[in-house]
């Protein structure tokens, strides 16, 4: 009973359960699935109310080298990096919301999304970075 | 009267200019032609709005401001001296251009106010950051909680900026987020500085796309979004105040001044009338900050909602021909079968391609940029296949009954009356206790609580205490204090059977004890639940642990007990919950075995907060029941 009550106690004491967040820059998705693991953790971030996490963004920089400076908006490459999953999902589909913002991003709203979807397996060919993604589309389109 | 004191000042001192001198000078030059008297500033001052841009707080006769960053003054008693402030700020945002830049919001009321020169100025950081956003619309966003994981248990709140042109799509939106600089891993030392003020707060701006990300695709939570009524010139004050924010630091405290506290003192400052700080609790919960939205009438013009992976998977699966659901319940295989039609198909490949993310969300992230990930593989032969297809997606249909604002107030007070009735260990007589009792619930649902806009099948409670008036030896005992409850009832996908689990911990009354036997308690339980519309269905293994006094009978001060039951719960009607359990007992300290017990709650709501929970427990030869009145608040 007693190596139980130890064990208990000390699960509460350990530290380092979780990893921290690292810096923001282009690649946002990465801050997302790291961290916030562990029991004890969560239970104590439940209690305390810090489901807010990190702030790792300032709001003078906001994305800061991710966007296109004329335009005052995420680039293409830079959008496809953080959204590729779901713009892939779009893509397969010919439509949805991920693939409109795409679009618009890049000055290309009017786009036929047929020609993408048509085109899947060459665009999400498994070596295929988010830049030339992005140049097989305007190419398409 | 300001200009014409500067005057004199420089004819007395024989125009000698001085760099001390050379400040008033210009804001004599740069302030408009109405003039201020000294009377006049002083109401500028005790202005709602001046006071809120700089989140100053009375502390009885004096204000200090929430902002503990020096350089977020003009003044050096800036911080608790709005009128030194004021005068201050006139003076150097009459001369400083790049002062104006940095701090637009302050300027902006001051121009209005007729104490800076009308003009635009040129400051390109502030003008790329306003055709970033092109601020069309502010929406505050709720995280909505999500009980398979318990940090998203109480929710979260932050601002959309909605664009001009963005044609309300999602992904082109920025979210403006009020967090805490987290500084430790630790558990302990976390909780600790995140109750004291040990962590620095400030705003943060954002693609909202991270947000989704965050919230609807990793924690599967849906995104409840409130549209707010403001009109152009408070639209220009709300991107001007967000853009000082970058000059503003807090310190943040997780019960009193964390998001929620900061959003809507941010909404004082742009619309003063509404008043919210007066109506914040002492300590406020992010699902609060909805219920204050509401008390101003019109404030919220719309609400939408962004379902959470989960649900978009239950819909695309709700959206399937019940030969299709009967595939994937056979086979469980992401490719449909032949014979169904185009359409068929494409839902079906639709499903699958979302109930993927859902499911491997996070080997498929892992997977990012690797060469023949296993999932990845997997999910791109399914998107190949509904590329050959042509027919639409389905829309998602989205429920938005359970819109989080309608969620009960947090905290109780209750009062009732119990019974209990005990008999003494290792002995053959029994102890009758009649109590009256007095109870306070800082936070925040339990099961029996009114369910509407609240987590679904779960609970967490925090802060809570009972304590009773014995009328068998006329004295009041603390009988206990839970410090938390957290309490889960998983949902899994598209099957309605899954875990429950509860961690609770704090100080009690020792269960069955005939005196007064306070100590520290730790609770757990695992099982699993079976959720069928407003029923749920449990096998539970809870198990506790006591640690208090001993007796001639109690050997121990260590008191262990196991009580595997099966657990009945039902939404009975809209205003009245049940919960029945009936289980075998087995406590370490009693020489029998196993006995039988059988526990009964209600809970009836009475009136708009106010309800009545009555409970009933035997085991053999002890039983309790109690009655209390609760007044939700």
């Amino acid at each position: 009973m007693k190596k139980l009550l130890v064990t208990l106690v000390s699960m509460l004491f350990v530290g380092n359960l979780y990893a921290a967040h690292g810096p923001a820059g282009c690649g946002l998705g990465a801050l997302i699935f790291e961290g916030k693991q562990g029991l004890v953790f969560n239970v104590l971030a439940a209690t305390f109310n810090a489901s807010s996490g990190n702030q790792t963004f300032a709001m003078s920089t906001g994305t800061l080298g991710c966007e296109d400076a004329k335009k005052a908006q995420v680039t293409g490459p830079v959008f496809i990096q953080n959204n590729r999953e779901k713009l892939a999902n779009d893509i397969s589909r010919g439509q949805g919301e991920t693939l409109s913002a795409y679009l618009k991003l890049i000055g290309e709203d009017q786009a036929q999304t047929a020609v993408l979807q048509q085109n899947f397996a060459t665009l999400f060919a498994a070596d295929r970075d988010a830049q030339s993604i992005h140049n097989n589309i305007v190419e398409l389109i | 009267m300001l200009r014409a004191s500067t005057i004199i000042l420089l004819n007395l001192s024989n125009f000698r200019f001085s760099i001390y001198i050379l400040g008033p000078i210009l804001w004599a030059l740069f302030i408009s032609p109405q003039s201020f008297g000294s009377q006049d500033l002083e109401k500028l001052a005790n202005d709602p709005q001046w006071l809120n841009l700089y989140r100053y707080t009375s502390t009885g006769m004096d204000n200090d401001s929430t902002v503990t960053n020096n350089s977020w003054f003009f003044h050096p008693q800036g911080r608790s001296n709005p009128l030194a402030e004021l005068k201050e700020a006139v003076k150097v945002l009459s001369s400083s251009e790049g002062k104006r830049c940095l701090f637009p919001a302050r300027t902006l009321f001051l121009k209005r106010q007729g104490l800076l020169k009308e003009g635009n100025d040129f400051c390109p950081k502030y003008e790329y950051f306003a055709r970033k956003l092109q601020l069309e619309n502010v929406w505050i966003v709720f995280a909505s909680y999500y009980v398979n994981n318990p940090s998203s248990a109480f929710g979260h709140t932050l601002f959309k900026i909605e664009g001009k042109s963005n044609q309300q799509n999602d992904y082109l939106e920025y979210g403006a987020n009020f967090a805490a600089q987290t500084t430790t891993a630790n558990p302990l030392a976390y909780a600790i500085l995140g109750l004291t003020g040990g962590f620095k707060g400030n705003y943060g701006l954002l693609p909202y796309f991270v947000k989704i990300q965050e919230y609807n695709d990793s924690e599967s939570r849906d995104l409840w979004e409130y549209k707010l009524d403001f009109n152009k010139e408070e639209k220009d004050m709300f991107l001007a105040h967000l853009w000082e924010m970058d000059q503003a630091q807090y310190d943040y405290y997780y019960l009193t001044e964390n998001c929620s506290y900061h959003l809507l003192t941010f909404l004082d400052a742009i619309r003063p009338t509404l008043g919210f700080k007066e109506k914040l609790p002492y300590f406020i919960l992010p699902s609060e900050t909805l219920s204050i939205l509401n008390q101003k009438e019109g404030f919220v013009s719309e609400i939408r909602k962004r379902p959470s992976q989960f649900n978009i998977v239950q819909s695309r699966f709700e959206n399937l021909s019940n030969e299709a659901q009967a595939y994937w319940n056979e086979t469980e295989l992401f490719i449909p079968k032949n014979d169904l039609s185009q359409e068929e198909k494409s839902d079906y490949l639709d499903f699958s391609i979302d109930y993927l993310d859902l499911k491997y969300q996070k080997e498929l992230h892992k997977e990012v940029g690797k060469k023949g990930g296993k999932y990845t593989t997997l999910k791109r032969k399914i998107q190949m296949a509904r590329s050959q297809q042509t027919s639409p997606t389905q829309k998602i249909k989205i429920n938005k009954e359970d819109s989080p604002d309608q969620i009960h107030a947090p905290r109780i007070i209750s009062t009732g009356y119990a019974l209990r009735s005990y008999e003494k260990i290792g002995q053959q007589e029994k102890s009758l206790h009649k109590n009256y009792l007095l109870g306070y619930r800082f936070s925040f649902h339990e099961l029996l609580d009114h369910p509407a806009g609240a987590p679904t099948w779960s609970e967490l409670i925090m802060g809570k205490i009972l304590a009773r008036y014995d009328e068998t030896d006329g004295k009041l005992y603390l009988d206990q204090f839970t410090l938390f409850r957290t309490h889960a009832n998983q949902q899994k996908i598209l099957s309605p059977i899954d875990l429950s689990w509860l961690v609770e911990m704090g100080a009690r009354d020792h269960l069955f004890s005939t005196h007064h036997d306070f100590g520290p308690y730790i609770k757990t339980h695992i099982g699993y639940n079976w959720q069928v519309k407003s029923h749920l269905l449990r096998f539970l293994i809870p198990f506790e642990l006591d640690y208090s006094s001993t007796s001639s009978y109690i050997k121990s001060p260590l008191k262990a007990l196991v009580s595997p039951r099966m657990s009945y719960y039902a939404l009975v009607t809209d205003n009245f919950r049940l919960n029945v359990d009936l289980g075998m007992m087995w406590r370490s300290y009693q020489k029998r075995n196993w006995e039988g017990f059988g526990e009964v709650s209600f809970q009836l709501d009475l009136f708009k907060g106010i309800a009545l929970e009555t409970k009933a427990f035997i085991q053999k030869e002890n039983y309790q029941s109690e009655a209390q009145l609760k007044y939700y608040f």
